[in-house]
């Protein structure tokens, strides 16, 4: 397994609407590498998580990151109108998979979070928790080099919250993030990297 | 292109209804426009102007499925696995256009199957036009911009006194047409004159020695009628005139972060300032709404002229066709920049 970093940034800044959320700051992570930005409400973390996805704009002195990133929002958006399957294959393809590559890529995420049945059903019949396990299965597509999981164990039952353990332990070829506020229950998921406090840093 | 990032794009702007909508509206169109009791004379152009609705529902049914994947977040897994970012932008005009050239497809089955059943349109049109200058026994017209080839201009004289044989209209070119009295004078017009829609005719000396009066409300534009088995080759330049600003609402919505609707209007906006005949300004000031007119007539001067690709409408013949394979090209030039400027290009390190 290489040890060149997945992610690194040097001198990293955290703004949002002009205030300064954390002062300058180094974050690495390389392959097989878990880690956990806690951090209060306010404190910049969603913020951090869409910043070094590049849906952002992001100050650092050096910036290392994958084409391609996974991410699971705190607030997952999706067509609801469409169905599970499809909407997975059009994701697949849009990061350059053929059509029987993305549908192998669509049943494997699938089938990681338990929601192989609910290929062909529309996203708007999903319950709340069932979404959060689409939001994950959709951070997993094509298994993306860099996972970055904001809140990841929003809404899930004890059975989602497992399989999401199983998932984050098995995965060895690339690195996670994991954005969260204490006591939540993903302290246990990953050693902590970061914290963030309100008015700034502290590693 | 692969169909499953087509697909998504092609039902979000085709909607469920179109199945139904665009075949009955295109049948209930070419009743009121083309049947013989119930639609208006030369009822072709009308016909031509209802299918142009389509285009301009197109427009606003793009910007709002570019809406509706920005509600649903389908933006942010564009940028997340498409770093290039020239996929979801290629299947979405590309879905557009072939939305739009299956329902000016549509479009032109009526016609078609109607020109099976009634007599065809073969009467040329006939349009006033205006006389810019005049000199003794010489006069130049002026069409307004292009006209189709194989349009003649129609002149009728009077005589103080009834001219001597080899009385003979010039055109400048040294073509000539003999004058009889009590005839109108076709004179057809030559290509470089149809294209520039500017034209000069002079009686020789002996018509001028008759007395020979120019009848000027009688001066007429013959121009040559489509029939409507010319409907797919009008509809298809009305896909032409489209298609650029369809690449338009795109910019405007992904580059632009503008709002579906909104850019679906602006798209509009240009469309007739495209489509209808420049308006003539004798004289601009410099108050707020001169500084407004110079403004749009600056802007009309810079693009191209495509008015021969949107001519529908009553007398819509006098312009169709008449835009220069160059203009079209440019036009499509444009369009194709739109879309090509919704392409990230850079990569993320």
């Amino acid at each position: 397994m290489s040890s060149a970093p997945i992610l690194r940034c040097d001198g990293l800044a955290l703004a949002r609407g002009g205030k300064l959320l954390a002062e300058e700051f180094n974050l690495e992570l390389v392959p097989g590498q878990r880690g956990l930005v806690l951090g209060a409400n306010g404190s910049g973390k969603s913020t951090l998580a869409l910043a070094l996805c590049g849906l952002l704009p992001l100050k650092a002195r050096v910036l290392e990151r994958p084409r391609r990133i996974g991410l699971a929002s705190q607030e997952p958006e999706f067509p609801l109108a469409r169905r599970c399957g499809e909407y997975l294959d059009e994701l697949a393809a849009l990061a350059g998979a053929r059509a029987v590559e993305a549908r192998a890529q669509t049943d494997q995420a699938l089938a990681r979070f338990d929601l192989t049945s609910a290929r062909s059903r529309p996203i708007g019949e999903l319950s709340r928790g069932w979404r959060q396990r689409l939001n994950l299965a959709r951070a997993w597509l094509g298994d993306p080099l860099l996972l970055i999981l904001d809140e990841p164990q929003t809404a899930l039952d004890p059975a989602g919250l497992a399989t999401l353990e199983r998932e984050l332990a098995t995965r060895t070829a690339g690195a996670t993030l994991i954005v969260a506020p204490p006591g939540v229950g993903c302290d246990s998921l990953a050693p902590v990297v970061l914290r963030l406090r309100a008015a700034g840093v502290k590693a | 292109m692969r169909l499953v990032l087509f697909l998504p794009w092609w039902r979000a702007i085709i909607g469920r209804r179109a199945w139904i909508a665009v075949p009955v509206g295109a049948l209930i169109a070419a009743v009121l426009a083309l049947d013989p009791v119930l639609g208006p004379e030369d009822g072709f152009g009308t016909y031509l102007a209802y299918c142009s609705l389509l285009p301009l529902a197109l427009l606003f049914r793009l910007g709002g499925a570019i809406d509706a994947r920005r509600r649903d977040g389908l933006e942010i897994e564009e940028a997340l696995r498409d770093p290039a970012g020239s996929l979801a932008p290629s299947a979405a005009i590309l879905a557009a256009w072939s939305a739009l050239a299956a329902g000016l497809a549509v479009c032109a089955l009526p016609p078609l199957i109607l020109s099976l059943a009634v007599e065809d349109f073969t009467t040329p049109a006939l349009h006033p036009v205006h006389i810019k200058a005049q000199d003794t026994g010489a006069w130049t017209f002026d069409a307004g911009g292009a006209i189709p080839f194989g349009s003649a201009l129609l002149l009728t004289f009077t005589w103080e006194q009834l001219p001597e044989a080899g009385a003979e209209l010039h055109d400048g070119a040294g073509v000539l047409c003999p004058i009889q009295p009590g005839e109108i004078v076709r004179s057809p017009l030559r290509l470089e004159e149809a294209r520039s829609g500017q034209f000069t005719r002079m009686v020789n000396e002996k018509a001028r020695a008759a007395g020979a009066v120019l009848v000027r409300p009688l001066v007429r534009l013959e121009v040559p009628r489509p029939p409507l088995t010319a409907a797919p080759r009008l509809l298809g330049r009305q896909f032409m005139f489209a298609a650029p600003l369809l690449g338009l609402v795109l910019l405007l919505a992904r580059r632009g972060r503008a709002g579906g609707a909104l850019a679906a209007l602006a798209a509009v906006a240009l469309a007739g300032l495209l489509a209808f005949d420049p308006f003539e300004v004798p004289q601009l000031g410099k108050g707020p709404a001169d500084l407004l007119a110079r403004a749009v007539l600056a802007l009309r001067a810079a693009l191209p002229e495509v008015r021969g690709l949107a001519a529908v409408g009553r007398g819509f013949e006098l312009r169709t066709g008449t835009s220069s394979p160059w203009m079209v090209t440019a036009w499509w030039l444009l369009g194709t920049l739109a879309v090509g400027f919704c392409f990230r290009w850079r990569k993320r390190p």
